[in-house]
């Protein structure tokens, strides 16, 4: 079964069992027009779906169905027991179809022509003869109460039902709750293995290494859990793309790939909004008119291309466009007109391009409808940095332009590098660290520009304990953690380096929403907090005072 | 028949010399003072942040934020943990105090309305004075005092 046959079954077979439990309660309430109208609603898109898939018994079936309601909607018929009994059977009949190979096969093409007959009858009764629904109710009662039901009953008894259910809803509620359980499942473990080294009894010991087994497979099956494909996020962006190419006389063709690429579901909720209009973006002022395109030499339909993949501890989501991509010199222009630098700064075309995600930077010329309404890339930025994500731009003029946005595989659990600093603990993502040095390991370092050499390479670096306790005492740090820094490298002055720690990332709470130098707390093994820095936000805070102190 | 008087429990606590009451019903439990880890760029009266049952507590001290002198933790210094603003899920927040008294009932009766000036001159925070027999006590109102939105704005201040 092809994933897209094995998503509308599933869906399918969502959308009946809906169906039933409305046909009981429209049993007792047979005149809820709000009940009629979601049942129809329901077969509508059950209806809608098979016709997409292909499958025309199911489809044609349904409408049969579906026509009995729309009779009920305008108050032509009047749900009656027969109605009701009959669409049960179908129900039962469309889920053995939906169950087995979607075809009307011999063995089921005695139901399925009595069922069909008996919903014709009950739409033809009301429409040739407007009688009252009584009698109309009366036949299809005698009808359904004899023969077919029994069948029904028989065939669904010698039909094998699948015995698995390829897969369950759960409310999102109970996985967060699973997932903080797993948390503290993880921290204890922390503990446990501090006490275990403490007493290293040979028995303690191989229990809490098999526990640790355990609990390590618990958290990576727990995480696996919330993690969605991109797919289900990229879907409604096809029909998007269409219908925004079509009004703006556009031919694009909306390429994706690596959509299996799965990720946290709570980063995929954050990213629906920028990934948006980033697409928009690439539509309105990327792709040209097809006849400039022809005229460029290009071929007149656009590719918009949305790849998604991973790469160490990030996914990465790239949408490249071949359209006609950013104007460096215009950029330069803009950012000098809007005092974003100045005339005499000199600026590679690389960090010129990532001035369009500074507020306040707009380079077109004209407001459209689709977007440059002032919620601009500054927004796509700040909203991908909510979910600790990072997003560059790379553009060649009349080749196209490619936004890569790196995320995180999951926001509740890092991986660390624990470090003290005046004697506090602090965690730094393993994901920003290069490398590590002992200080006395460094060629030179002076401490007025704040640079040190390792390995003939210049490094600027901060004082942790400075920055973050504002203690000026002479450093007694003696190792550097060097981080990323957009494409630059700075160290980090620590006390000492603790060794690597899987932190489980906890809030902060509201008290501490101002502070973004820290992400949130952790707690240690033995029980003591500490917490969790955002190695970027400490280093832009840095060069702010810095700046500011000139 | 005359119904009995409307009557709430409160939880007295001393700071430097002055007794205040906050009602019990905001009160999830009392702690002892436990390590606290600063929280950098914080302001002075956040004084940290400390492991509760692996929840982050944050924890405010009353002294420092009501303007009063500093003092070296005692015996009977403890953290009063208080939930704040209404609803299903009240944020929570750990009062840092000298020591904690008792818990006394109050009559609405025996409650005046706050008529002190110095520190405690702004009534936003004091609901009123409660008459404990032999001495008044300050009646906080925690939402008003521990609120986060005004925690903010006075650290985007300092």
């Amino acid at each position: 079964m092809n994933p897209f046959e094995a998503k509308y079954t599933s869906e399918a077979l969502e959308l009946l069992a809906d169906l039933e439990k409305l046909m009981l309660l429209l049993e007792t309430h047979p005149d809820d027009a709000a009940l009629v109208q979601q049942v129809f609603r329901n077969l509508h898109t059950l209806k809608g779906n098979s016709a997409m898939m292909g499958f025309r018994s199911i489809t044609d079936f349904t409408h049969h169905l579906e026509a009995i309601y729309e009779l009920v909607r305008a108050g032509k018929l009047k749900v009656s027991a027969a109605i009701i009994n009959i669409t049960l059977a179908s129900l039962d009949h469309l889920s053995i179809l939906l169950n087995g190979d979607k075809q009307i096969g011999d063995n089921n093409k005695h139901i399925h022509e009595i069922l069909t007959n008996d919903i014709v009858t009950i739409i033809n009764y009301s429409n040739d003869e407007g009688r009252e629904p009584e009698p109309v109710a009366l036949e299809g009662q005698s009808i359904s109460k004899g023969e077919p039901l029994t069948i029904i009953t028989d065939d669904a008894a010698l039909y094998k039902r699948k015995p698995s259910i390829p897969g369950i809803r759960v409310p999102v509620e109970r996985l967060d709750t699973m997932m903080s359980l797993v948390t503290e499942l993880i921290t204890l473990q922390a503990k446990l293995n501090v006490l275990t080294s403490e007493h290293p009894q040979p028995d303690l010991v191989a229990a809490a290494e098999s526990l640790e087994k355990i609990s390590t497979r618990i958290r990576d099956n727990a995480f696996s859990m919330c993690m969605v494909p991109v797919e289900n996020m990229v879907t409604p962006f096809h029909r998007m793309v269409r219908d925004l190419a079509a009004e703006l006389h556009k031919e694009i063709d909306f390429i994706t790939e690596g959509t299996e690429t799965e990720l946290d579901k709570n980063i995929m909720e954050g990213l629906q909004d920028p990934l948006m209009h980033l697409l928009r973006n690439s539509i309105d002022h990327g792709i040209e008119e097809p006849a400039l395109r022809q005229q460029n030499g290009k071929p007149r339909h656009g590719r918009i291309v949305l790849k998604a993949y991973c790469a160490g501890a990030h996914v990465y989501l790239e949408i490249q466009d071949d359209g006609k991509g950013m104007n460096i010199e215009k950029i330069r222009r803009t950012a000098i007109k809007n005092g974003l630098i100045e005339e005499s700064d000199v600026m590679s075309d690389k960090e010129l391009q990532q001035l369009v995600f500074v507020p306040g930077f707009s380079t077109a010329d004209q407001i459209t409808e689709t977007s440059g309404r002032g919620v601009g890339m500054d927004v796509v930025r700040r909203r991908i940095a909510d979910i600790k994500g990072q997003v560059s731009i790379h553009s060649t003029e009349n080749e196209g332009t490619t936004v890569i946005i790196q995320l995180p595989i999951t926001l509740s659990i890092i991986d660390g590098l624990l470090v003290k600093v005046n004697g506090a603990d602090y965690v730094i993502p393993l994901s920003a660290v290069d490398i590590c040095h002992e200080v006395s390991s460094v060629q030179l370092m002076n401490g007025f520009v704040q640079v040190l050499m390792i390995g003939g390479e210049a490094i600027p670096y901060i004082n942790l304990q400075e920055e973050l306790e504002g203690v000026y005492a002479a450093p007694q740090s003696h190792e550097i953690v060097i981080v990323h820094y957009g494409e630059k490298k700075i160290g980090l002055l620590v006390d000492i380096i603790a060794g690597k720690f899987q932190a489980v990332l906890k809030p902060l709470g509201r008290y501490f929403n101002h502070l973004d130098i820290v992400s949130g707390a952790t707690i240690l093994g033995d029980g003591n907090i500490a917490l969790v820095l955002d190695t970027n936000k400490v280093i832009a805070q840095s060069l702010n005072k810095k700046i500011k102190a000139i | 028949m005359n119904l009995p008087q409307q009557a709430d429990s409160y939880l007295t606590f001393t700071l430097d010399a002055a007794l205040f009451a906050v009602n019990v019903t905001r009160v999830l439990e009392i702690l002892e003072i436990k390590p606290l880890v600063k929280v950098p760029m914080s302001p002075a009266f956040m004084r940290g942040v400390i492991n509760l049952r692996g929840n982050i507590l944050p924890v405010i001290d009353a002294r420092i934020k009501f303007g009063m002198a500093d003092a070296p933790f005692t015996i009977d210094s403890c953290i009063i943990v208080m939930g704040i603003g209404a609803g299903k899920d009240p944020m929570l927040v750990g009062v840092l105090v000298d020591s904690v008294r008792e818990v006394i009932e109050l009559r609405e009766e025996d409650i005046q309305p706050s008529a002190g000036i110095g520190a405690f001159c702004n009534s936003e925070l004091v609901v009123g004075m409660g008459n404990t027999g032999d001495n008044f006590a300050m009646i906080l109102d925690p939402d008003k005092v521990f609120a986060a939105d005004e925690l903010v704005i006075l650290a985007a201040a300092s």
